[in-house]
């Protein structure tokens, strides 16, 4: 499988703190690839520097092949990012803001419909698409911004929690559309707090901690080197060690 | 260019809302509701004043006097006294019928100032004795109006004093005119505004001038605040909510996201502008309708106190940098705060450069001010905002165009801080907190 994106010895430091250190991994085509690890840990940061918005004390990431600084406007066309907790713009409708944003990842009036009809029917939201932004509940919000990520189906989608503030169903269906989407070839980074969620989705691990990253694997393969029943127990031990 | 205009439109979108556009309407409304309000007073000044006379004398001077009164634009009404007349009355109750009747009467008839010429007036003038007049004055507020009044009886006794010592002068001196002998100096007055002068006292110009130029800068200095505050909140919001992480990520120029921003700031900016033009065109025009024109306003476009095409360009352009200055510091301090509420604390260094030209232009004349005060002065941009008006009238083109110039420097270099920060990760990882510690990025 080719390699989407190649993270080595990135870096990143508040001041004296050390958000991130030294984090290597990849992630490939087809991949969904989870960060773990206890809040403050430093997922969101390295997670935003791949995203371009955050430029690295140290270290590189690439995705294929292009460089996350120096390159990022090539970047920024392969990636599609959801922060964590992110609104939007409350004066727009849903599919305003579709519009909005579809116009923004291509000049091309068929692949922007295309998007806009593929978001639309991501979001789920039906007639609520025609009502404010600043109607919608912020599971709705949510599903409106997951849609608005994947519509352009992305080569690496970056997702910042994406299931965070969710019902069961609706976090099932989401994490049933993130399946769908890698299965036809996008790599996913993606970052989350519910283990379950990990284990269901997610082909390999990393469990970061304090900014360095302690393990690197399959949900198999740590539960098996912990001796663990499940993901939470693995977590537990990996964050107790350091 | 597609993504450009698709950003420009969505901050358009996003910040000519109706909560911009209506404080703006309702400004040009308050414009032109001042305007003829006051064009109204003044009208109602020049219109033939009420007065209530009580002739108690009856001779032939105290009906020649009000005969002049009615020739200088009053409008007399007269309170016979003969029913007042009750036979075996004293003197004394007959003068307390005369004064209550007198009263009654002038608030019935809703008449303002009233006068009694007592008996004997005629007789005692005749031999050259200062008479008395009793004088009623029914006020009913302290404002604009009260003022009036007093003019009216100003104005009402003035033209019977001048009457009266025209007639005595004119006995005693024995031919000539007595108005010559009144005021031997005849002023003549002119005033010069740079290279024009005209014939007119410098009471009337500044009266002129102030009539229009007091409004100017409070409403100026709201719209600038309101603009301002807006601006920076929006990039606040956009922080706070994150869709301003999404869009940095997304692939467009980050130029484009300033620049589509500027342009809607811009937007708003010149709708202000535009609104703030018409109301204050609607203002004077209000006004010009209570001056009508006549010498005063011949002297006054001789003067250039008249606001050509030409000199409202001037104004519109001062005015648009002013307040595009204002939007662009507003960016660079909307991307300091965390959050919208953040922006109120920012924003202060702001008002404070607002607030120091608006005060010192009203309590200082520049051109006496010490150099300090006057670097000053000229170092902030908004003074030129504050003083376009002024600086037409009075055609300081220089100053006007050296405004100009510095506000879109000004401008310039904020813009291009802007542009530093959003270009960079500061636009995500700068924060200010006021009493919290400073964190920088390292
Ligand atoms: N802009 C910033 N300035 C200073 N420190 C920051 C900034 N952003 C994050 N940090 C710090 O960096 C560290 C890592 O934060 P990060 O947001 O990456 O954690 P996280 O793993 O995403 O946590 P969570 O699960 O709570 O989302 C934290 O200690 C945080 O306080
Ligand atoms: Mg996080």
């Amino acid at each position: 499988m080719p390699t989407v994106l190649e993270v080595k010895n990135l870096s990143k430091n508040y001041g004296q703190l050390a958000a991130a250190q030294e984090v290597s991994f990849s992630v490939s085509e087809n991949e969904i690839f989870a960060l773990i690890g206890p809040n403050g840990a430093g997922k969101s940061t390295t997670i935003r520097m791949i995203a371009t918005i955050l430029s690295p004390s140290a270290g590189t990431a690439e995705v294929l092949g292009y460089d996350v600084t120096k390159e990022a406007n090539q970047v920024r066309e392969l990636i599609s990012y959801l922060p964590e907790e992110a609104g939007a713009y409350k004066t727009l409708t849903g599919k305003q803001y579709l519009e909005f944003m579809a116009n923004l990842y291509s000049n091309d009036k068929k692949i922007i419909t295309e998007y806009i009809n593929r978001g639309a029917e991501l979001a789920g939201l039906g007639e609520r698409l025609k009502d404010k932004i600043n109607t919608y509940s912020k599971g709705m919000t949510r599903k409106l911004l997951l849609a608005r990520t994947l519509m352009i189906k992305p080569k690496l989608a970056i997702l910042d929690e994406p299931t965070s503030g969710l019902d069961m169903i609706n976090a099932m269906e989401i994490r049933k559309i993130i399946r769908e989407f890698s299965r036809q070839g996008m790599a996913v980074l993606l970052s989350s707090h519910n283990m379950l969620e990990i284990e269901f989705l997610s082909d390999r691990v990393a469990i970061i901690d304090k900014g360095k990253i302690h393990e690197i694997g399959t949900s198999v393969e740590l539960k098996a080197k912990y001796n663990a029943k499940n993901l939470e127990e693995v977590f537990v031990q990996a964050t107790r060690q350091v | 260019m597609h993504k450009l205009l698709t950003l420009i439109k969505k901050e358009i979108r996003e910040m000519v809302t109706w909560q911009v556009l209506v404080p703006a309407l309702v400004m040009v409304g308050l414009f032109m509701f001042i305007g003829n309000v006051l064009g109204k007073e003044q009208a109602k000044a020049k219109a033939p004043q009420e007065v209530l006379v009580v002739n108690n004398d009856n001779s032939t001077t105290s009906r020649a006097m009000i005969e002049v009164l009615k020739k200088s634009n009053f409008k007399v009404n007269e309170l016979g006294v003969a029913p007042l007349m009750v036979e075996g009355a004293t003197a004394k109750e007959r003068d307390k019928a005369i004064a209550d009747a007198t009263i009654s009467q002038a608030k019935e008839k809703n008449i303002s100032v009233a006068m009694i010429i007592p008996a004997g007036f005629g007789v005692g003038i005749d031999n050259f004795k200062p008479q008395k007049i009793e004088t009623f004055t029914v006020m009913k507020n302290f404002n604009f109006q009260s003022s009036q009044t007093k003019a009216i009886l100003d104005a009402a006794v003035a033209s019977f004093n001048n009457f009266l010592s025209d007639q005595m002068i004119s006995k005693k001196a024995g031919g000539g005119v007595p108005a010559d002998y009144k005021n031997p100096i005849v002023r003549a007055d002119t005033v010069i505004i740079g290279e024009r002068q005209a014939a007119v006292s410098p009471g009337q110009v500044i009266g002129f001038v102030q009539g229009q130029a007091t409004f100017v800068p409070i409403i100026l200095f709201v719209i600038i605040t309101l603009a301002a505050t807006m601006i920076a909140t929006a990039v606040a919001t956009e922080k706070e909510n994150k869709t301003l992480e999404t869009l940095l990520t997304a692939p467009v120029d980050r130029r484009h996201i300033i620049i589509a921003k500027m342009a809607g700031a811009s937007t708003v900016a010149l709708i202000m502008a535009g609104v703030y033009i018409l109301g204050f065109g609607y203002y004077l025009k209000g006004l010009g309708a209570g001056v009508g024109g006549g010498q005063l306003g011949e002297a006054a476009a001789q003067l250039g106190l008249v606001i050509t095409p030409s000199g409202y360009a001037l104004i519109g352009i001062t005015l648009f940098l002013g307040i595009l200055c204002a939007l662009s510091m507003a960016t660079v301090i909307g991307s300091f705060a965390q959050d919208a509420k953040g922006v109120q604390g920012l924003i202060s260094p702001l008002m404070i450069l607002l607030m120091i030209p608006y005060l010192l232009l009203l309590l200082v004349d520049i051109s006496t001010a010490s150099p300090m005060l006057k670097y000053l002065i000229y170092a902030i941009p908004f003074s030129y905002t504050f003083m376009a008006i002024q600086n037409v009238f009075l055609q300081n083109y220089q100053l006007l165009a050296f405004g100009i110039a510095y506000s879109f420097l000004f401008f310039t270099v904020f813009v291009l801080i802007a542009g530093k920060i959003f270009s960079s990760d500061k636009i995500i990882t700068l924060k200010l907190n006021f009493g919290r510690k400073r964190k920088q990025v390292g």
